[in-house]
């Protein structure tokens, strides 16, 4: 299949379940779009993280929750914030754009030390280590309420964000009937995605990039032939751990508050769900899989209360996994290299 | 310089209670196709694994090129001018076989993440250049017509030539080819037969395990006998056949 048939595929596919959301929504539904779209934007983010990880590298990182939780609390205590019990404020605080680079830095480090120790093992072993050091992650953070609000979270830290809104946004939002604030934060995700599509498209064909396949391949081979595959695998979880580490920063601004249980497990499950969605290795993947994935999500539940009338939010909440659960089974089925992956690449059939 | 590539003392290595590697003294003359053979589970891969530095050994001194390698990292070794092939063929399946050649040659500075990030793309002088070799190489091994190809599209016996293009390319000072005529058809057997000939009139020494003995008599200038772990001889392809040790060892009775 031509790259051209696969774009077309992919976006006839957003254009039709984003124009689902216009039919199916009377009331605001550019509200729900714009809300849809500030969450896609972040879960690409991670999406593509997760990517350098598994698609490009093969690592099998199930702890990915824990590299955006790491960038966010890291980033949101360094700027003015309120956190914990008491809600103690916290008016000092470094500039916004140090605070995120820090955070960046912390999620690269966190995913260093994580990496140091687990990433000579394969396979399916790093996997029960990273979702073990996510798990760790949070429970520390959940205990340590001095430094991260504990249980009751940390709020009042998205002003310094709002803060650099450019002015037209404002008349936009009036016109659109949306909340501004969202819809600066599903711009600048976009940027940010952007802005991650030419760095990896850089990567990926670069010596550096073909490498990281190398040892996706076979790491044996890549040592005989006088290349350090640890090395090379650490960077490839560093990378892929920063850049999930702005997704978790950007969760925080468009939740508006930080809180330990937005990083469970579930989270690092749906971001895998959107990368073999989208097609593993690609690098419009995850971005597809990620817009096909909340459109799915916010139509189920349309969908589910058409079908059941009766029933209340939590049934519904039930029975829209279960057709998202649905979906991915037949896409496994229809297109088993996901929607942008290449079939001579598919990396599902794992050996 | 030593005329010995290659010299190892007291090398050990046991697995349990399994003794699978004990050498005492072995030494490989450089430029020269030097075989290994012995039946199986003489210990000829582990021994492979163990120079290597892909199995970490017991005790022993490993000495290469008149370097101290004994527990060096493989990839070091490797770097070294050290480089093996496999039993199982391991060539990059997702990747194609330009890829495959050119993730070898490439250096490791060409390779760095920060260089990738601001200088260096395919379209780089320094990846023209490593392209050229690249096309010399797989001319070579007349795998050119394949070059867009996925590895995994390849016949058995092409993923063989393509890991020796992958070695070769990396101009190793000893290459240590681990069966490459196993399951590869006489005329390829052939082909590949002359390809290490032409290794060595380069300058590259070779170190190879092989089963098929005919094959091995013919190309070898030395060959070492392993069963159990040590060399129960080594000597010419005459000496070996004379040699009744080895043709109770592993030849069996009929001696051709």
């Amino acid at each position: 299949m031509t790259d051209l048939k696969r774009n077309l595929i992919g976006l006839s596919l957003i254009v039709f379940s984003i124009g689902s959301i216009y039919l199916l929504n009377d009331e605001g539904p550019t509200r729900i779009f714009i809300n849809l779209m500030a969450f896609a934007g972040i879960y690409a983010i991670s999406a593509i993280g997760l990517n350098i990880h598994f698609g490009w590298t093969g690592l099998i990182n199930f702890g990915h929750a824990a590299f955006m939780g790491v960038g966010a609390y890291t980033t949101i205590l360094l700027i003015p914030h309120a956190a914990g019990r008491e809600g103690s404020i916290n008016e000092e605080g470094l500039p916004l754009f140090l605070a995120i680079l820090i955070g960046l830095v912390a999620s690269a480090i966190f995913g260093l030390i994580i990496g140091l120790p687990a990433i000579r093992l394969r396979g399916d072993y790093l996997a029960i280590v990273t979702i073990a050091s996510s798990e760790i992650f949070r429970l520390v953070v959940r205990d340590q309420e001095d430094l991260t609000g504990g249980v009751y979270g940390v709020i009042s830290f998205s002003d310094v964000f709002q803060d650099i809104r450019p002015k037209f946004l404002e008349d936009l939002s009036l016109r659109l009937d949306v909340s501004v604030g969202q819809l600066w934060v599903a711009t600048f995700s976009w940027i940010m995605v952007i802005l991650l599509v030419f760095l990896l498209k850089r990567l990926q064909n670069s010596p550096w990039g073909r490498a990281l396949r190398a040892v996706r391949e076979d790491e044996d081979a890549v040592r005989a032939l006088g290349k350090n595959a640890v090395w090379l695998k650490l960077q490839s979880f560093m990378l892929g751990a920063s850049i999930a580490g702005l997704s978790g920063i950007l969760l925080a601004f468009n939740y508006g508050t930080l809180q330990v249980e937005m990083f469970v497990p579930l989270l690092t499950f749906y971001i895998w769900a959107i990368m073999i969605l989208g097609g593993v290795g690609s690098i419009s993947g995850p971005i597809f899989g990620s817009i096909l994935f909340w459109a799915f999500i916010s139509e189920t539940d349309q969908l589910a209360s058409l079908i059941f009338e009766n029933a209340d939010g939590q049934q519904i909440a039930g029975v829209r996994f279960m057709l998202v659960g649905v979906l991915i089974i037949a896409l496994m089925i229809l297109r088993p290299s996901g929607i942008m992956g290449k079939k001579e690449e598919l990396l599902l059939d794992v050996k | 310089m030593s005329n010995n590539i290659l010299e190892i003392k007291n090398l050990r290595k046991s697995f349990g209670g399994l003794k699978a590697v004990d050498i005492t003294s072995l030494n490989f003359e450089r430029n020269k196709i030097i075989s290994l053979i012995g039946p199986n589970g003489a210990g000829k891969t582990t021994f492979f694994d163990l120079i290597t530095g892909f199995t970490k050994q017991d005790s022993g001194t490993t000495t290469f090129d008149g370097k101290n390698i004994s527990n060096l990292e493989s990839f070091k070794i490797s770097r070294l001018g050290m480089v093996r092939t496999f039993q199982l063929t391991k060539v990059f399946d997702r990747m194609t076989v330009n890829e495959n050649i050119l993730f070898s040659a490439s250096s490791l500075k060409n390779d760095r993440f920060i260089n990738s990030l601001f200088k260096s793309s395919i379209k780089s002088k320094i990846e023209q250049e490593l392209n050229e070799r690249k096309n010399e190489v797989l001319n070579m091994v007349n795998l050119y017509h394949m070059k867009d190809s996925y590895a995994r599209e390849l016949s058995g016996g092409q993923k063989k030539l393509l890991e020796l293009a992958r070695v070769i390319i990396q101009k190793p000072k000893i290459l240590l080819l681990d069966e490459p005529l196993a399951g590869v058809n006489p005329k390829l057997s052939e082909d590949i037969l002359s390809l290490i000939n032409t290794f060595v009139k380069e300058g590259i020494s070779i170190l190879m395990v092989e089963h098929n003995i005919s094959a091995v008599m013919k190309v070898s200038d030395h060959i070492v006998v392993l069963a159990e772990g040590s060399v129960i001889a080594e000597g010419s392809s005459d000496e070996i056949r004379a040699n009744e040790k080895v043709v109770s060892a592993y030849l069996g009775k009929s001696n051709e």
